[in-house]
């Protein structure tokens, strides 16, 4: 049977057609196979996704783009300089043959620091971004984002081990975190990293403090001034440093150290220690002010409570004045007496003149000083207005209890005072020099009182407590107690001396005493001969000390 | 007879306008990106399963989605890298879509054109992404390095910025050796150097570059196309170059319509798909010159073009083919986007015959 060509065609075509057919129904077959098996892989995917990071090429250096830029602005340079006609000599001897040639060389160099290798463009591309880093870390700093910046920084390190910057700055945010540990470790890397960068030193000493290693600290600071011997936070903390080192050999350190505080806090340079603040203290216009609002109250009740009770004060005073002149009567044939008398009398003589002049200005001024004061002390000091009436009383308690006890309940109204002047036993030994001058205030207008007080102090501590603080009027006041209450009293105050002559600036106190005073602490040491309790010998190596 | 057959599979309306779909790797769903009438940023995963695609995520985010590529996530985590209307290039986790895991303003007007490479286990190497903005430049993107470029094309001061229309990665078969091509909307067509960072070739098809690709990422280059407006386009023999006259090509005449597209296949890097501008899609085939390099009169070594052929057309759509993404996992599956607001799944048959 014979086909045509066009049934021939027909049939290819229905052939085809039908082939198609097939073949896409077996592909859509397929696909369903296919969408499953996806999603068993998809799955399978999922629960891999634990695996850790592959390891991957550098990323790719961005300094290239500035390396383009550079090229491109070299260009137009090279137009820039107008070439010098052969004729134009008038140009030619302006032309500055050296500035050309080193221009030339400049270029060169320029293009001698285009990096030659992929690594050498990595490196430089990740210290650029370590760069960026530290510069968002700076400005998170000084926004007080600290824990921002400790990141921006560790990121940086992780880009550029190599940057002391870093560290140093993380360090930096560490302190302030008063992360002191970490910092003192960064600090150390950076200096690892550049030995002479005094930044990180000084991070370093103030992280050290904080962490109390002060020794280590005094080393940083050390290292800082050999670098930079102008440095003068350098020179104040070593200074302070030492200090506070020799404090802590001589004795436990006092527990709320100034010095922590200051380690923490932001400003460091306002900080002096106590001994070298201002000696001044009515300067502390707050104080004052708060004082004189609290004085002007208190005057205003004192002359109430005056205005009140005078006629019963009167009584009373005029009755003391009598027990008084009675008691120095009796007792003008004893010396020892006649002693007790006179500083009684002096005591009270004093505190008559002050009621004489005015009390207020003598109760203002004991109250400023022990407001001054009265910052790291016991709250017993705090208080205020002493009283001149209640001084005499005191000072003739134990003749007059009935005189005493009527005064102690009187000036109620007026503010209490604590017992400071009446009870020296009461009050602590100090702790610290600024503890004692405090004390030494409320205190030097009653010798007993300072001398009960002074007698509980552990004579090896005076170089620590004194320090740099010792001065004329506190050596002659303890000399004058020495002299008024330890020889009446027959104690030995040979210890007391010894040590008080190794306080430092005692030789420079001594060499300014006049005569006068040099004759009481003559009669002390004559005393302590006299007593032959010490070898002669140690007597008189003291009292060249004492240069008597 | 043994000719490939392109049919129609699902064809699936939305309400935005579609620019690119790309399958996401290792299963049967894929990402559509577009722009909604209102100027925001459409983008939805499909899923194929048993004859039709079902939308299983749809997110709106503000500004519209022009191009999206996988190539430079991982195969396991396989994240989205999208180039917005805005400049900005962003990187998706598919899972979790709220924010991007990466997000850079990497341009000052729309990004065109995105391509990536050093994921999925294609092309050795860093993974990077490139992209082609209106503003003239072409930058690569590292994901691990932020805010920053890892290298940056642009016209030097001075020259006219021209609109960049694609960008296409190869040459990537080390961990050194990258090239970018870029091609701009006057019909420069540049191929940068990643590794040296200099401009290794251009030349001028002199009409609007549409599309550059090469038919593979991850070899030492070897082919590489360009489509163009005027129905054109060109496919260049990249393994030889002349010092003078480059890279030998062919140039061949399609669509009747702008070539929007080119698309190599996967499994098959001398066949692949152009889409035009009239809704129609072409299927070629390039084969090789019996000899590729021939030395000219001063005794340089020269390519030697060979020829493209023509396998199927079809049209599909009256309006342009936006995007087209051949499967990676299926061979003759693919998804095409086209003006006309319409989602098509195509099948191509015979693909290993021919």
């Amino acid at each position: 049977m014979a086909v045509s060509p066009h049934e021939e065609k027909m049939v290819n075509l229905q052939h085809q057609m039908r082939q198609n057919q097939t073949d896409l129904q077996e592909f859509i077959a397929d696909l369903g196979n296919w969408e499953d098996e996806m999603k068993t892989k998809e799955q399978d995917l999922k629960k891999k996704k634990t695996d850790g990071p592959e390891k991957m090429p550098p990323v790719r250096n961005s300094l290239v783009k500035k390396k383009l830029k550079k090229k491109k602005k070299k260009k137009p340079e090279q137009g820039k300089p107008k070439k010098i006609s052969g004729f134009d000599f008038k140009a030619w001897d302006k032309f500055d043959v050296d500035k050309a040639l080193q221009e030339i060389d400049g270029e060169e160099k320029k293009s001698s620091s285009e990096y030659e290798t992929d690594e050498e463009w990595e490196m430089e591309r990740k210290k650029h971004l370590a760069n960026e880093e530290k510069n968002t870390g700076n400005s998170h700093l000084s926004a007080g984002a600290y824990e921002v910046a400790v990141e921006c920084y560790s990121r940086g390190i992780e880009l550029d081990p190599t940057n002391a910057l870093l560290p140093a700055n993380r360090a930096l945010a560490l302190i302030k975190m008063e992360k002191y540990g970490a910092a003192e470790v960064d600090c150390t890397s950076a200096i690892a990293l550049d030995p002479l960068y005094v930044k990180a030193y000084l991070r370093r000493a103030a992280a050290r403090v904080g962490l109390q290693r002060l020794e280590p600290a005094l080393e940083d600071y050390n290292r800082v001034l050999q670098l930079e011997p102008g440095n003068v936070q350098a020179q104040k903390e070593t200074e302070r440093l030492r200090k506070e080192i020799q404090r802590e050999k001589d004795g436990p350190r006092p527990e709320a150290s100034s010095l922590e505080k200051i380690s923490t806090s932001e400003v460091k340079a306002v900080y002096k220690p106590p001994e070298q603040r201002s000696k001044k203290p009515l300067r502390r216009i707050e104080i004052e002010e708060i004082g004189i609002k609290e004085n002007t109250e208190r005057k205003a009740a004192i002359a109430k409570v005056e205005a009140q009770q005078s006629s019963v004060k009167k009584e009373i005073e005029a009755k003391d004045r009598q027990i008084f002149e009675k008691f120095t009567g009796k007792a003008s044939g004893d010396t020892n007496k006649s002693r007790d008398s006179k500083l009684n009398g002096d005591a009270e003589s004093q505190v008559f003149a002050s009621t004489e002049n005015g009390s207020q200005t003598y109760s203002h001024n004991s109250h400023t000083c022990e407001k001054d004061v009265a910052g790291s002390k016991d709250s017993k000091l705090d208080n205020s207005i002493v009283p001149p009436v209640k001084t005499v009383a005191q000072a003739n308690k134990k003749k007059d209890s009935k005189g005493s006890q009527k005064e102690t309940s009187t000036p109620k109204p007026i503010s209490p005072r604590g017992g400071v002047v009446a009870h020296p036993l009461e009050r602590e030994p100090p702790q610290t020099s600024f503890q004692f001058q405090g004390d030494f205030k409320v205190l030097k207008n009653d010798l007993q009182a300072f001398y009960a007080y002074f007698k509980r102090i552990d004579p090896a501590l005076y170089p620590k407590l004194f320090g740099q603080s010792l001065e004329a009027p506190i050596l002659l006041k303890i000399m004058d107690c020495l002299q008024e209450c330890c020889i009446p009293a027959n104690e030995d105050c040979f210890d007391r001396l010894k040590s008080l002559s190794e306080v430092k600036r005692f030789s420079m106190i001594v060499m300014f005493l006049s005569s006068k005073e040099k004759q009481g602490i003559k009669e002390i040491f004559q005393y302590l001969r006299g007593k032959s309790a010490h070898q002669e010998g140690e007597i008189d190596a003291l009292m060249k000390k004492y240069e008597v | 007879m043994e000719k490939p057959q392109i049919i129609l599979h699902i064809q699936k309306p939305v309400t935005y306008t579609l620019f690119d779909a790309k399958w996401i790797p290792s299963s049967a769903k894929f990402v559509s990106l577009g722009n909604y009438a209102k100027g925001s940023g459409a983008l939805q995963i499909y899923e194929v399963s048993h004859g039709d695609v079902k939308c299983i995520l749809d997110v709106e985010k503000s500004k519209p989605f022009k191009c999206g590529t996988f190539g430079a996530s991982s195969s396991q985590n396989r994240h989205l890298a999208t180039g917005d209307f805005d400049g900005k290039l962003n990187i998706w986790n598919l899972e979790s879509l709220d924010l991007p895991l990466y997000s850079v303003k990497g341009h000052t007007e729309i990004i065109n054109s995105i391509d990536s490479v050093g994921g999925l286990g294609i092309g050795e190497g860093a993974p990077e992404i490139v992209t082609g903005s209106r503003d003239g430049t072409v930058k690569v993107w590292d994901p691990r390095q932020k805010n920053e470029p890892v290298a940056t094309m642009e016209p030097e001061e001075g020259e006219t910025k021209r609109d960049c229309w694609a960008v296409a990665f190869g040459h990537a078969y080390n961990d050194q050796d990258r090239c970018v091509a870029a091609g701009y909307d006057n019909g420069d067509v540049k191929l940068f150097d990643l590794r040296a960072m200099s401009l290794r070739w251009e030349t001028n098809i002199k009409n609007g570059v549409c599309c550059l690709e090469f038919d593979r990422k991850d070899i030492s280059m070897n082919k590489l196309v360009a489509t163009s407006l005027e129905s054109k386009f060109h496919v260049w023999d990249m393994r030889t170059q002349h010092p003078t006259k480059g890279f030998a090509s062919v140039i061949e005449k399609a669509h009747k319509s702008t070539v929007w597209l080119a698309r190599h296949l996967p499994q098959n890097r001398d066949i692949f798909m152009t889409c035009g501008g009239n809704g129609s899609l072409c299927l070629w085939k390039y084969s090789y010159p019996a000899s590729r390099v021939t030395k000219d009169g001063e005794g340089q070594e020269m390519g030697v073009a060979g020829a493209v052929n023509l396998q199927q057309n079809v049209t599909l759509s009256t309006q342009p083919i936006s995007s087209y993404d051949w499967s990676p996992d299926k061979e003759g599956l693919a998804v095409c986007t086209s003006f006309d607001q319409q989602l098509r799944v195509v099948i191509t048959t015979k693909l290993k015959t021919i």
